[in-house]
């Protein structure tokens, strides 16, 4: 039983270590009462560490550990093994690294940045993956027939409507939100006036009046097989390596926008099964609407399975992230996380607290994401 | 039937292949044009061509002449979609400083003509033949890469010479003939084939890739140098995986619910989920480095191989460089397919034709390899295309971990140094590889296996 249950523990203790990075490791105290007022120097920022270990204060309560994950200390001897008391007083439990950082502080703000990346870049894949692969695999080729005029406008409305939204409004506007509340105003505009035309036509054309099916499975088929060709960790290394100066969100932003199609082509899977089984039918009978059916319907029952790719996803999105930082590439320099700790201990071979803690750590993570898989199975 | 729909799937894959190596180069190329540093200056100063300090205006003919030889003066697309106030012959401006100031400006005033009158204005003053030092052409050159007003105001006051005149009475003609509605209107270039990506796509289809950034020397050879190491480390690994996961899978689905099957199964999930690249630094950092006295193999990189050795020692010292990158490389993807293998081969044991063969008195091995593995191994064919570009994505990581120079390190080193043209080289070669891995095992899948139907959504 423990077997199946510990990934839940652990990736649920990993969230509150994420959660409570700040708290359980900082280089200034939790609380502390200082010439007659409590002070709470964690949360706000101030002085440093060697500032209030030699505050006159009446009592302090510290972090668990004491050191923050980018505070170096250089005065040090470099990498000082486990349990090991550094000459100022500092107790590192899991050593230090060449620039004097606690490795256990490093370990909890890496613990951030993975539990960041693997929900970020889940999400992001969620947004894009499940509608299109939702309607590709529920509607198929068939199942949207729309009026000509209908889907006619809207074709207008997004070709025309976006170029003239990135031809001319886009070095108006540069390239915020105002751009894209502007592009999405212009499309709509653009839309109404194309529906309101080919509408007006087709009261004299019967071909822009009769119905065609929208090939909704095709396109999205088609997107999907060209991602297939696309080597991903290659191209996460080049797209990368030109962003200048990254940040944790690029990284997350790339990272979900190469995961959304293993989740795409799950739920249309999926879906392709379950808009066959019966009850679905019965539902259709008894005049439910078909967005609805999809929506209320089709959509939970599939989402059991769903949620296991998208753990599979998040063990991947963090292992991607974990390489890459390793590689030095993506994630800002003067970020500490598992990958980065990992580099470190290329640099120094005996300092083999470097490579093993944070490969435990990374290690156990993905592990416990795959198995979740294999408990849903 | 089945063949006609086989035929109909196997066109279809073959129309993507070009599709997504389009892609792919058009990836490549807007990434390889987004750079900020300028190409043309690159190639001037490997060029060895004098400073701009020298004389501007040779300078600045010199850098027109090879920009026009390299094709950078050429529009990027086969169109552009602007505003009509940005007019089809910007891109003939090279330099990206002075093209995006060129750009705002016009922006900003929406008048073309005037904007252009000012251009040249400051570009007269820049080039003046008097003297680098004249105020007016160090203001001009520093206007040529500033268009914020109050910057061009400063300048522009502190200039009070008589000369500076044709100068002002641009700016202030800019200014007072702005035609602002014309932002509004969008226009659609059409520039035909005579653009840079058509110029990049036909050097790439006909195999020139050109000269690396950094050291000059020619794409392919690099190339061709890094080829050879990944596909000797990347074959032995897929050999190493084959040779060790079939009879593993096999006989853990014939010993199916023992211990041994036990055991092996929970070695395998951990072993797919233990992240090759921590363990390979820990074994690059335990046996080959003197840190903890055990470095019984020599340290990270290919050896040096002394001249005149025999077949045997050669063998010897690269089995000691490519033992723990292969093994690496390797053990994710043995998990991976010993596990599908035993899940197939469970499915094939409990047909009755496997009974049939034990009743008519065949030995447990051989209806295990001549009857089960015969029709569980179609994964395997179809796991190869899954295979390959995840081994191709692993020995960036195992490469720079055990410093063997293949394409790994070399897509690595150069991504990191933006030697475009080489990166371009090794993604479409890395897309190509996997695309016809891809399809390879597909049509391998079907061809091999009558029962596959191939329908029209494309699902096996």
């Amino acid at each position: 039983m423990m077997a199946r249950v510990w990934p839940y523990y652990y990736l649920g203790t990993l969230l509150l270590i994420a959660l409570f990075a700040d708290v359980i490791a900082n280089d200034r105290p939790l609380l502390a009462h200082y010439a007659g007022e409590l002070h709470l120097p964690a949360f706000s920022q101030g002085e440093g560490r060697d500032a209030w270990r030699e505050a006159d204060v009446a009592w302090v309560i510290w972090p668990p550990i004491q050191f923050s994950a980018e505070a170096m200390n250089l005065d040090l001897p470099a990498y000082l093994g486990p349990l090991s008391s550094d000459k100022e007083g500092g107790f590192h439990w899991l050593g230090t690294d060449r620039l004097g950082r606690d490795t256990a502080a490093g370990l909890i703000s890496g613990t951030r940045t993975a539990v960041l990346v693997g929900l970020g870049s889940l999400i992001i894949a969620l947004i894009v993956g499940v509608p299109l692969g939702a309607v590709a695999g529920y509607f198929g080729n068939e199942g949207i027939r729309t009026p000509r005029y209908l889907g006619g406008s809207l074709i207008v409305g997004i070709v025309v409507g976006s170029g003239y939204a990135i031809g001319s409004l886009l070095p108006l506007a540069g390239s915020g939100t105002e751009f894209v509340l502007m592009a999405v105003l212009v499309v709509g505009a653009v839309g109404c006036a194309a529906y309101l035309l080919l509408r007006g036509l087709s009261t004299v054309s019967p071909w822009l009046r009769s119905r065609a099916a929208v090939p909704i499975d095709r396109m999205v088929q088609f997107v999907l097989e060209m991602s297939v060709s696309i080597p991903g960790l290659v191209m996460l290394i080049v797209i990368l390596s030109f962003v200048r100066r990254p940040t944790i969100w690029t990284l997350v932003l790339i990272i979900g926008l190469f995961g959304w199609t293993s989740l795409a082509r799950f739920l249309r899977a999926e879906l392709i099964r379950i808009r066959s089984l019966p009850y679905i039918a019965a539902a259709r009978v008894s005049g439910v609407g078909e967005l609805r059916l999809l929506f209320r319907h089709a959509l939970p029952n599939a989402l059991g399975p769903v949620l296991v790719v998208a753990a599979f996803l998040v063990g991947s999105s963090i292992l991607a992230e974990a390489v890459l930082s390793f590689l030095g590439i993506g994630v800002p320099a003067q970020q500490v996380t598992w990958g980065s700790t990992l580099q470190q201990a290329r640099m120094r071979p005996a300092a083999w607290w470097l490579a093993v803690f944070p490969g435990l750590m990374l290690t156990f993570t993905v592990l416990a994401c795959n198995s979740l898989r294999t408990f849903r199975r | 039937m089945a063949q006609h729909k086989l035929l109909g799937y196997l066109t279809r894959r073959l129309l993507y292949l070009p599709l997504s190596l389009l892609l792919l180069s058009v990836l490549c190329f807007v990434l390889t044009r987004l750079t900020p540093n300028d190409p043309v200056k690159q190639r001037m100063s490997i060029e060895g061509a004098r400073s701009s300090a020298s004389n501007p205006a040779t300078y600045d003919r010199q850098y027109q002449r090879l920009a026009h030889e390299l094709g950078f003066d050429l529009p990027l697309f086969y169109f552009s979609v602007t505003n009509a106030a940005v007019p089809d012959t910007l891109h003939r401006i090279v330099d990206s400083e002075r093209r995006r100031t060129l750009r705002t400006l016009t922006q900003r005033y929406g008048n073309w003509p005037a904007v252009e009158a000012y251009y040249h204005r400051l570009l007269d003053a820049a080039l003046l033949p008097v003297g680098v030092d004249d105020p007016l052409a160090v203001a001009a050159r520093k206007l040529l890469v500033h268009e914020s007003p109050k910057y061009i105001e400063r300048q522009l006051s502190a200039l009070s010479t008589e000369r500076a005149r044709p100068l002002r009475d641009a700016y202030e003609r800019m200014q007072r003939e702005a035609t602002l509605y014309r932002v509004l209107y969008p226009r659609l270039y059409w520039h035909g084939s005579s653009n840079q990506y058509h110029r990049y796509l036909l050097d790439l289809l006909r195999g020139e890739f050109g000269t690396s950034y950094i050291d000059r020397r020619p794409v392919v050879d690099k190339v061709a140098v890094a080829m050879p190491r990944t596909i000797l480390l990347n074959g032995l690994a897929i050999l190493l995986v084959y040779l060790l996961a079939v009879p593993l899978g096999l006989y853990m689905a014939n010993y199916h619910g023992s211990r041994f099957d036990r055991w092996a199964t929970l070695l395998t999930f951990v072993a797919f989920g233990v992240p090759s690249f921590w363990v390979a630094t820990l074994l690059a950092n335990f046996f080959t480095t003197p840190a903890f006295g055990l470095n019984i193999f020599p340290s990270v990189g290919f050896g040096s191989i002394p001249v005149g050795a025999d077949w045997f020692t050669v063998l010897k010292i690269r089995a000691g460089d490519l033992f723990l990158p292969v093994l690496c490389l390797a053990y994710p993807s043995f998990a991976y397919v010993s596990r599908h293998l035993r899940s197939a081969a469970l499915v094939e044991l409990h047909k009755p034709y496997v009974l049939t063969a034990r009743m008519k008195g065949l030995a447990g091995s051989q209806v295990l390899w001549n009857h089960v593995f015969r029709n569980a191994a179609f994964p395997l064919i179809t796991m190869l295309g899954v295979l390959l570009p995840a081994l191709l994505a692993g020995s960036v990581v195992i490469e720079q971990i055990f410093n063997l120079p293949g394409m790994g390190l070399l897509l690595y080193s150069s991504a990191t140094a933006r030697d475009w043209p080489v990166v371009t080289a090794l993604v479409l070669i890395n897309g190509l590889l996997t695309i016809i891995s891809l399809t390879l095992a597909d049509v391998g899948y079907a061809l091999l296996d009558p029962r596959v139907r191939l329908d029209k959504s494309g699902n096996p």
